[in-house]
């Protein structure tokens, strides 16, 4: 499902190299519940975005579906991500002026994109979010934001979320509540990349990973 | 959708850009209307200083004609209509005159005869020079003075019974020794009837930069009457079209800087909303949204901008262009109209000069590094 050949990320800042990630070989099957664990500054976050096709590493090869996906043009990969992949961040990211129900169905807002009304309900109804459609994010408290951005990722079913930091703003309950999300997707087929550096995260993850660098 | 949401949202950045856009709106507007009502204001008044050419008989010795002040030379009148009917015509304000002078009580008067004005293109113009009643004379300020002379006192001129309708305001010229009849009757009472000493008329403003009007007018004149000749007074001439042009430069300098300062303004907004929006952008781009949905976003949020800014803008201006209009133009000030053709120019005109505004804040969103945003957190 994701490969990661050797994949490196060197940036440059003032005149000086630094390695943000360094070689990393990562094989990842569909279904699997990766949680990639390493302290502040280890370059979780670099290889997360590096994976979702947003961050070219700067050596090795990073291939999703047999795919080597920076050999895509910028537009390709931009749609690559649309259909492929979704993203859960740890500061959720959700657009302060949409309710839940808009925030969800972002992709919409793309002409080309499906209809999902129905898809929608079932994951609000499924993520306890059903009473909260018309709500906007600043009525929201920080699991139910959290588990609007899982909707929002899980929408279209993606074979690969990716989650960074996802429980680092919510207290235990909420925490434990969208690791299990987590696992269910996985459980149904789909494939999770995790980094945290929560290591009671570890316990729902299929396969761990420590990176320090 | 997305637009209006954020527009909502975010209503602060989106009234300080409305104002700023409605601003140079509507000063578009109320300058453009107040300056076609100035334009207005500047014909009547430039026109007023008098007519400016002098239309003579080509035998007239320019050497008397300065010092006696008209030509002695008489021509017929009939080359007036000859004048009005000539297409294309550079001349307004056409009125034959007759001028003779008189030993009346003892003291030498100028006899004026005045004709109607003629428009050459039948259009319908406020009359520059006042009409005398047949039967009736007006009286120049020194002769009313010097012979205690009132509006409906009689005097007789060459044997004839005349009525004063008005005595006339100082001149300080040889306007104050003559004495005002309606043409046609001057010309019964000294027996020279269809014969004139002069066309006076006023040039028209409409001649393309750079072509002399004197020579103009004499190449038009030497077409249509060869008998005559034109002499202007330049420096009417002159005060009339550096007036007019004084008007054109000022909007000309002053509007631009206006819309140029008001289109920063939205600019700078623009770039402050990007700012602010960064995550969003950075989020959206996550999900897919390729670089022109992103400056999408920006783009129909301007072009929303300028056409409700037209909007507001063109009653606002129209507002202030009737409100101020009236005070500061007291001829053609009630004359003023609502153009409508200016609402379309600002339906078209705002939203462009908007989106221009907002183009290099949109770009640079659209092409914003996700993986650069959503690291920094």
């Amino acid at each position: 499902m994701v490969s990661l050949k050797s994949v490196g990320k060197v940036y440059k800042y003032k005149m000086q190299e630094i390695n943000a990630l360094k070689a990393i070989d990562l094989e990842v099957n569909q279904g699997e519940f990766w949680a990639i664990n390493g302290r502040s500054g280890s370059g979780k976050t670099t290889m997360l975005l590096t994976i979702g096709a947003m961050l070219q590493p700067s050596y090795g090869e990073v291939k999703i579906r047999h795919r080597n996906i920076y050999t895509l043009n910028d537009k390709e990969r931009t749609n690559f991500r649309k259909e492929n992949i979704g993203f859960i961040f740890q500061m959720f990211y959700l657009i302060p002026y949409l309710n839940v129900t808009e925030n969800i169905m972002i992709h919409q807002q793309l002409r080309s994109d499906g209809n999902y009304v129905s898809a929608m309900r079932s994951l609000t109804e499924q993520l306890g979010l059903e009473h909260r459609l018309l709500h906007r994010p600043s009525e929201l408290s920080a699991g139910e934001k959290q588990r609007v951005a899982l909707a929002r990722a899980m929408l279209k079913k993606p074979e690969l979320i990716l989650a960074d930091e996802p429980t680092g703003n919510l207290d235990e309950e909420n925490s434990r509540q969208v690791l299990q999300y987590l696992q269910d997707y996985t459980k149904s087929g789909g494939t999770v990349i995790m980094v945290t550096h929560d290591r009671s995260a570890n316990e729902y993850a299929t396969n761990t990973m420590n990176i320090s660098n | 959708m997305l637009v209006l949401k954020e527009i909502l949202y975010r209503k602060s950045n989106f009234i300080l850009a409305l104002l700023a856009l409605g601003v140079a709106v509507s000063l578009f507007v109320s300058f453009f209307s107040l300056s076609q009502a100035l334009k207005r204001e500047t014909i009547r008044l430039t026109r007023d200083m008098g007519f400016n050419l002098r239309i003579i008989s080509a035998k007239t010795d320019m050497n008397e004609f300065w010092l006696t002040g008209y030509s002695d030379n008489t021509m017929p009148q009939d080359y007036l209509k000859q004048l009005i009917s000539f297409k294309d015509i550079s001349y307004a304000h056409l009125t034959a005159t007759l001028y003779h002078k008189i030993v009346w009580n003892d003291q030498e008067v100028i006899l004026t005869g005045i004709s109607p004005e003629f428009e050459p293109s039948g259009r319908k113009k406020t009359a520059m020079l006042f009409s005398v009643t047949p039967g009736t004379v007006y009286i120049g300020y020194q002769l009313a003075r010097q012979f205690n002379l009132q509006p409906g006192d009689s005097i007789e001129l060459e044997g004839t019974k005349m009525k004063i309708a008005k005595t006339m305001a100082e001149t300080g010229t040889a306007e104050d020794i003559k004495i005002y009849l309606e043409l046609s009757e001057l010309q019964t009472l000294l027996h020279m009837e269809n014969e004139v000493n002069e066309i006076k008329a006023i040039n028209c403003l409409c001649l393309a930069e750079g072509v002399d009007p004197i020579e103009y007018l004499r190449e038009q004149l030497e077409e249509i009457l060869p008998q005559t000749q034109v002499v202007m007074n330049k420096t009417i001439a002159l005060a009339r079209k550096r007036q007019r042009h004084t008007i054109d430069n000022y909007f000309s300098m002053v509007l631009p800087v206006i819309i140029f300062v008001c289109l920063i303004w939205v600019g700078v907004l623009a770039m402050i909303n990007v700012n602010e929006r960064k995550k969003e952008i950075g989020i959206y781009k996550a999900l897919g949204f390729q670089p022109f949905n992103i400056a999408w976003l920006f783009i129909s949020k301007s072009l929303l901008l300028g056409i409700v800014a037209s909007l507001i803008g063109f009653g606002l201006g129209n507002v202030m262009a009737f409100r101020f209009g009236p005070r500061i133009f007291k001829i053609t000030g009630d004359s003023m109209q609502v153009d409508l053709t200016l609402l379309w120019w600002s339906l078209l005109a705002a939203p462009l000069c908007a989106m221009m505004a907002t183009l290099i804040p949109a770009l640079l969103a659209s092409f914003q590094d996700p993986a650069k945003i959503l690291r920094l957190e």
